[in-house]
């Protein structure tokens, strides 16, 4: 007989929901980058940014290039933290699965932000790879007894970004732009958070914009940390203040995105 | 509790298809499907049958009207209703075509927060009965069409819902396939649940379902049991040509001689075939050559009606009479 089957609404379920789904949908949408498509995208690409940076840096001469190099090291985390959210949505529509999935009962809080995991994760270690080739590249010095603390601000500059990146995957609901907005805040934080220009040399109005988006305090305390400067804590809370902003106002779209979407019968749309 | 396991009242569906141009895909539809009853909803493309099936899905809002599952609203009930509900789409939409049989079926069942130790067991019977448990850890993107399908039905039942949707679940399937497909369906009926199946293969509703309802242009033309369906054309002969050039002021005319119930035209190898249904009393051969003198006519012959032309004729022809 139908409709017996026992369903389970508690923390069990939840937490699959969030890590297991998270984790499976990342690879139904990400499985076509093999590792010699992954390896150039996820590390390739910043590899060559840092690089590039560094040298163009030390030619104009305006910072030291450990500057350059911490920045841009940070910055990879945002290739993951932007990219895999926004198009773990934007997929789906692409896959023709978007229906299928929003046809399911679960809770869509649960099943986005376990989305962000992957890309958490990702960001994070590309960031620590790029560290390392800031060592060796960008005269940075990696003391171990800061080791611990400069994870730390990574991972919330990796969450920061990927907390961004949902925000710009909600878009991908109502719209095919999500890649493209995805591109866009990519380059505008290059400009405006803090990785190759100080705040300080950009227009008032510019800064400010800068100081809203995410890994702009977390760039500040990386510096921080690897000066030996005490008060990251406060850059940190700020950073994650910012997140949590992030989250709420993806979560917000979301929800009257997928409405709207329904009104407007734009789910099934490449 | 609702007597009826679906139930749709005066609902609508209008689309806007460009700058002040809009489109009625579903026009006042009202039906009442009983619990488990298997239903069949027929039509030709374009007739409203998947926006009907998103609108039960709660992934597309009505314009106006009510639609109901097992006495829930689609719009302000939507996660009893998606709970209780299956959906079963055609084709290779729906699917992680880069994770495995098995990978997609435990994805799913963490959005339908079916417990762990309850997904081992139930995708393990699953996979036996959609035939795929030898398959199960190959990517989808190696399926058949058939395969996908199965799988497909697999997934819309994972959390045993009470009401199962069919979005044209045999499209594209070859007929070996679509015969296999057609007796697991039959199989969630048996299991007690109520199946809703849109389709435009007649022999397909006609072998699988209950009643049927058939749509043209958003609105119901015709309800009832596939056996009144077929009663339709009694007292009708085919009147088949095999003809070049035919236009649709000739087709006005055909339509307007006596005898003549319903055109059907579709092209057949470079020219074009014309289906008439006319009464068997009204030998209306000669009036319909006469009218068609000035074009090419290839051939000529007349034939029993079948089930098939009783629903070309409906959703080709004019008002519909039938009910039962």
């Amino acid at each position: 007989m139908a409709g017996t089957f026992q369903r389970n609404t508690g923390a069990a379920v939840t937490l699959r929901l969030f890590f297991m789904a998270g984790w499976r949908s990342h690879m139904a949408l990400f499985r076509w980058m093999r590792p010699s498509a992954f390896f150039p995208t996820v590390i390739g690409v910043p590899t060559v940014q840092l690089v590039w940076f560094v040298y163009l840096g030390n030619y104009v001469g305006t910072h030291p290039v450990a500057y350059y190099a911490v920045g841009n090291a940070l910055h990879a985390s945002a290739i993951a933290g932007l990219f895999a959210p926004a198009m773990s949505i934007q997929g789906e529509r692409f896959s023709g699965t978007l229906t299928a999935v929003l046809a399911t009962p679960a809770r869509r809080s649960v099943m986005f932000l376990g989305r962000v995991v992957p890309a958490v994760l990702i960001g994070f270690l590309t960031s620590v790879v790029m560290f390392a080739l800031a060592a060796v590249v960008g005269d940075v010095e990696l003391p171990w007894s800061r080791l611990p603390q400069l994870a730390g601000v990574i991972l919330v500059t990796a969450t920061s970004c990927s907390a961004f990146g949902l925000l710009i995957g909600a878009i991908g609901l109502r719209t095919r732009e999500a890649i493209l907005m995805a591109n866009l805040a990519s380059y505008f934080m290059l400009l405006v958070c803090g990785i190759n220009v100080s705040l300080e040399s950009l227009p008032d109005w510019l800064a400010a914009v800068g100081r809203l988006m995410p890994m702009t305090h977390g760039i500040q305390a990386a510096r921080d940390v690897l000066a030996g400067t005490t008060g990251t804590g406060v850059l940190l809370l700020l950073e994650l203040l910012k997140t949590a902003v992030f989250l709420g106002i993806a979560l917000i779209m979301l929800r009257c995105l997928e409405q709207s979407s329904r009104r407007h019968a734009v789910l099934d749309e490449m | 509790m609702s007597d009826y396991a679906i139930e749709l009242e005066n609902l609508s569906r209008t689309f806007r298809v460009g700058p002040g141009r809009t489109k009625q895909a579903v026009d006042g539809l009202s039906l009442s499907i009983e619990r488990g009853e298997m239903f069949g909803l027929l039509g030709p493309n374009g007739a409203g049958k998947t926006s009907t099936v998103k609108i039960l899905m709660t992934v597309l809002l009505p314009t106006s009207g009510h639609a109901r599952i097992l006495g829930d609203d689609v719009v302000e009930q939507v996660e009893r209703v998606r709970r209780r509900t299956g959906v079963i789409l055609g084709g290779d939409a729906g699917l992680y075509a880069r994770l495995s049989a098995r990978d997609n079926l435990l994805l799913f069942a963490d959005l339908y927060g079916i417990p762990y130790r309850e997904q081992k067991r139930r995708i393990g019977e699953l996979l036996e009965m959609v035939g795929l448990l030898k398959s199960e850890r190959a990517r989808v993107e190696t399926f058949s069409r058939g395969m996908k399908q199965r799988l497909h039905i697999a997934r819309g039942l994972l959390h045993d819902p009470e009401v199962v949707i069919l979005d044209e679940p045999s499209n594209g399937i070859d007929p070996v396939g679509a015969r296999e497909l057609r007796e697991l369906v039959r199989g969630t009926v048996r299991d007690g649940r109520t199946v809703l199946m849109t389709t435009h293969y007649m022999f397909e509703a006609d072998e699988l379902c209950d009643r049927v309802a058939v749509m043209r242009d958003g609105k119901k033309i015709a309800e009832g049991t596939p056996e009144s369906l077929k009663k339709q054309t009694d007292g009708q002969v085919v009147l088949s040509l095999d003809i070049i050039g035919v236009g649709e002021p000739d087709l006005d005319r055909l339509r307007a001689l006596p005898g003549v119930h319903s055109v059907s035209v579709a092209e057949v190898d470079g020219s074009q075939r014309l289906d008439l249904h006319c009464d068997q009393q009204t030998d209306a051969t000669a009036a319909v050559l006469e009218e068609l003198r000035h074009l090419t006519v290839l051939r000529v012959s007349k034939r029993e009606p079948t089930l098939e032309d009783a629903y070309v004729s409906l959703v080709s022809g004019g008002d519909a009479t039938w009910t039962s």
